[in-house]
């Protein structure tokens, strides 16, 4: 369905990306078979297209707002006039094939991209109101309003209990009762309380994987972030642990604002209550997950979440 | 064969063919039999795991023995002279003037045998240390009669690099003779002797303190004197008060003093009064009071556990004392302190600026360009020779820095330089430049595998640059630090001729060479181990006595190094095990 066999310089690769298996199937050079995707084509000439917004998500109130928001590498641009209001209190999925920018954006959210090289942007967001891309905003600042889960967990060679405070004690809290207080509730939040209240002092390298990711989260929310970032959280785990990051995630609906990377359409149709379509850098369709899943206003859309993207 | 293997019964057959597979491949000596390179990488391991242990274990061995009693031996020579003495070498070749003779008279005689020459160390009476009396003879082999071993021989050392060998024959207390026999002498020598030394180390003792006391008490009160007098106008009956009682104190000093110089007159007559005569060769008599004598040894009686305990007490005066007469004379203690101190020195300055070093050059610097040019330069630096870096700190430290902080500082005590001179903390200084290059490049290969998921993850929680570096990187580096500190001492430790320029000298003098820590000064001058194995390589021409010291110097820097470095792979070993969890 991919005209062309033009996509091989995708755009919208980043590093993250590059590194997980393509889901686009497709032999070079081999012609558009039906020639009527039209929208598929224009995003590939590079002509602006319109995101398809559905009207309930429009209806929610918007923890974070993403206003015609455009992303360079270096001279190549990677997101494409992002416009789309995130739900408070909701999961937010971003899905769409790899290199389509789904991390990218996910990182322009808190502002990780500032570390690379050659980066700039155009555009705002604004997090309950608050511009996030102002010259006067503080990033350190901003970045401690909300919290972030990788791909891979990546705890710190220090204690569990040091891993869980580390967004307290950078804020320069000492109080041993607030922290300890911090450190069990978050660890009761991601359910592992249970499981490392006895080893609260040993290295967090000591836990499983699937300990570890789930450290990660109640490090993520220790600090009561305004969202919460997730990039693929579960991709590098095991059916059961990932079942365990989706029980939270069911858990976390209504009390955090949730944006979610995931390759895994099957998480997304089951944990999300809204979805949206990523592809070239650009977001397609955007609405709640139940209707993106099943019935879906673009074409495209549809082949992407029935599996028939190429 | 394949239709076989899959029916039970072949299991046994399979096991065979296993077998034989495997005795095939058996090589020679039944070891496995390997490829060419398996036997030509492990030859090289050999080599490199024998040069070590040999190192080690010849240092080791030479060392350990350095301080090992000598045998001593009465020589008749043909021309009827007689020596008493130290065998230092039973068959050393001859110098190049013998050769030469014997080129010619080997066509008459030519028993190898008889070729060689014996060192002898001889009684020397004169105090002075130069070579003409060092006490070396070199005797020609051919030249021997007889050779006995006498058992009571002894050998007493009266300082200051006079050592008399002979035969103990009469033993006095005041003017009684109380022995006459070596067998008898010499157990009573070796009580009364310690009873003595200990008695005069104890009036030395109290001598000290008593001066001191004196010293303080007048000081005290001559300064009470000066501040009434600048108080003088207010209260001017103060000042007759004070200067009274600075008279009364000085007058008690003296009573004091008048006392502690009898005491110290009878300790004396006390100590003086045990006198043991020793013959040595030619009929040479000599009588000496037990005090004098610093050390007596009968080491033809010894065996081998006095050996043992002779050998130990020689290495700790070795290891405590401090300088002496010259080189061959003094112990190294201040060397050991020196070492310590300017390592120390070098380290505290080095691995924090180091470390920031890298820091700065992973973490903060964002122009490729810059980075490549510093670290292009940093790397040139570690390349350049020790000595460049001496002139370089004898430069900076000693006569641009050094002279500026004097005139600032120390303008009181100018013309004599404080800081415009080698010393302790120049020298520490110059080490921390020639090590820097060290740390800056280990620290930063260590920041450099610090995973970027792990930065990210401290950057999403809303760390700032430096809490991410100080909270997160730093434990990661730690082991690489580790590795740069101790390649630093290692470097550090080789370096001796940068130190000769920035102020390590042959020999110190202290108060009896008791230097301690407490007393080191940041400006003074210092001894250094390397500088003392260099000085008793090559600065002395007693070849014969010096060699033993020499290997005991080496091997006690040798041990100092080792120390040093096992703290600081114990270190890394700990850090490296926080990180390496992660493997598993």
């Amino acid at each position: 369905m991919i005209g062309g066999g033009r996509l091989s310089p995708s755009p919208g690769r980043t590093p993250q990306d590059s590194r997980s298996v393509p889901m686009l199937k497709k032999t070079p050079g081999s012609p558009d078979p039906h020639g009527d995707n039209d929208l598929l084509a224009a995003i590939e000439r590079g002509e602006p297209i319109s995101t398809v917004t559905h009207e309930e998500a429009l209806r929610e109130d918007p923890v974070l707002a993403i206003e015609h928001f455009n992303f360079w590498y270096g001279r190549q641009q990677v997101l494409t006039d992002i416009r789309m209001p995130i739900p408070r209190g909701k999961i937010t999925t971003l899905i769409g094939p790899s290199g389509c920018g789904k991390s990218t954006l996910l990182r322009c959210v808190n502002r990780l991209n500032d570390l690379a090289d050659e980066s700039h942007v155009s555009g705002q967001m604004s997090l309950n109101g608050a511009p996030l891309y102002d010259s006067s905003v503080d990033v350190i600042a901003l970045r401690k309003r909300m919290g972030m889960v990788f791909q891979k967990s990546n705890p710190f060679p220090k204690s569990v209990y040091e891993n869980v405070v580390y967004p307290l004690r950078i804020d320069g809290i000492r109080q041993r009762r607030r922290l300890d207080e911090a450190c069990e509730s978050s660890l009761r939040k991601v359910a592992l309380w249970d499981e490392v209240k006895d080893r609260l002092r040993d290295n967090a390298l000591t836990l499983s994987a699937g300990q570890q990711q789930r450290l990660c989260i109640a490090r993520a929310i220790a600090a009561e972030p305004e969202i919460l970032l997730m990039d693929e959280p579960c991709s590098a785990l095991d059916p059961i642990a990932t079942a365990k990051i989706e029980d939270l995630l069911e858990q976390f609906k209504g009390s955090y604002s949730i944006l979610l990377v995931t390759h895994n359409l099957q998480q997304a149709s089951r944990t999300s209550d809204f979805t949206a379509f990523m592809f070239l850098g650009r977001i397609l369709e955007f609405g709640p997950t139940r209707t993106i899943f099943t019935r879906p206003r673009l074409a495209e859309t549809n082949d992407f979440v029935t599996g028939r993207f190429g | 064969m394949t239709s076989h293997q899959e029916t039970p019964t072949s299991a046994g057959d399979e096991e065979r063919a296993c077998v034989s597979r495997d005795a095939a491949r058996v090589g020679i000596l039944g070891m496995p039999a390997a490829e060419p390179m398996h036997w030509l990488t492990g030859g090289a391991l050999a080599m490199v795991v024998l040069s070590v242990g040999g190192l080690l274990g010849l240092l080791l061995v030479h060392g350990l023995f350095a301080f090992w009693p000598k045998p001593i031996v009465r020589l008749s020579m043909t021309d009827g002279r007689a020596y008493l003495g130290e065998v230092l070498s039973w068959n050393a070749s001859p110098t190049a003037s013998a050769r030469r003779d014997l080129i010619v008279a080997s066509r008459s005689a030519s028993d190898p045998e008889t070729i060689g020459d014996m060192i002898l160390r001889v009684s020397n009476r004169s105090p002075s240390p130069s070579s003409s009396d060092s006490g070396i003879v070199r005797l020609p082999r051919r030249a021997i009669a007889s050779q006995t071993i006498d058992p009571w021989a002894v050998a007493i050392d009266l300082g200051g690099n006079v050592r008399l060998f002979g035969t103990p024959t009469a033993f006095y207390e005041q003017s009684t003779l109380i022995a006459d026999e070596p067998a008898r002498i010499w157990p009573l020598f070796e009580t009364r002797h310690r009873e003595v030394r200990q008695q005069r180390r104890d009036a030395q003792r109290e001598k000290d303190n008593v001066l001191a006391d004196v010293d303080r008490l007048l000081a005290s009160k001559r300064r009470e004197l000066a501040a009434a007098r600048a108080r003088s106008q207010a209260s001017p009956q103060a000042v007759d008060d004070a200067e009274e009682a600075l008279a009364y104190a000085r007058s008690e000093s003296d009573k004091e003093l008048d006392r502690l110089r009898e005491r110290l007159a009878q300790v004396e007559a006390s100590t003086q009064r045990y006198r043991m005569i020793v013959k040595g060769t030619d009929g040479t008599t000599w009588n000496l009071a037990l005090v004098d004598i610093v050390r007596g040894s009968a080491p033809n009686q010894a065996g081998f556990l006095s050996a043992v305990v002779t050998s130990c007490e020689r290495w700790k005066e070795f290891l405590t004392t401090g300088a002496g007469d010259s080189v061959q004379q003094s112990g190294i203690y201040p060397a050991i302190v020196g070492t310590l101190a300017v390592t120390m020195i070098m380290t505290v300055l080095v691995v924090p600026v180091g470390v920031m070093a890298a820091f700065f050059l992973r973490e903060y610097t964002r122009n490729p360009t810059l980075r490549f040019c510093l670290r292009i330069t940093i790397r040139n630096l570690a390349g350049i020779p020790s000595i460049v870096f001496g002139v370089f700190g004898l430069l900076l430290f000693c006569d641009t820095i050094g002279p500026a902080l004097d005139a600032l500082w120390f303008a009181d005590s100018l013309p004599w330089p404080t800081f415009g001179k080698g010393g302790l903390l120049w020298a520490g200084c110059t080490l921390a430049l020639l090590t820097l290059p060290v740390v800056i490049v280990s620290t930063e290969d260590a920041v450099a595998v610090v995973p970027s998921s792990v930065r990210q993850a401290s950057y999403a929680c809303g760390a700032s640059q430096w809490q991410t570096i100080q909270r997160v990187i730093l434990p990661y580096a730690l082991p690489g630090i580790a590795t740069g500190t101790l390649l630093a001492i290692a470097r550090a430790a080789a370096a001796v001729a940068p130190l000769m320029l920035v102020g390590a000298v042959t020999m110190t003098h202290g108060s009896e060479g008791n230097e301690t820590f407490s007393q080191l000064q940041l400006d003074q001058e210092f001894m250094h181990l390397g500088l003392h194995v260099y000085n008793l390589a090559f600065e002395t021409d007693d070849h014969w006595t010096t060699r033993p010291l020499l290997y005991a110097t080496a091997l006690v820097l040798l041990v100092i190094v080792i120390s040093l470095n096992m703290v600081a792979i114990a270190l890394r070993s700990r850090w490296r095990q926080r990180l390496a969890v992660r493997e598993l």
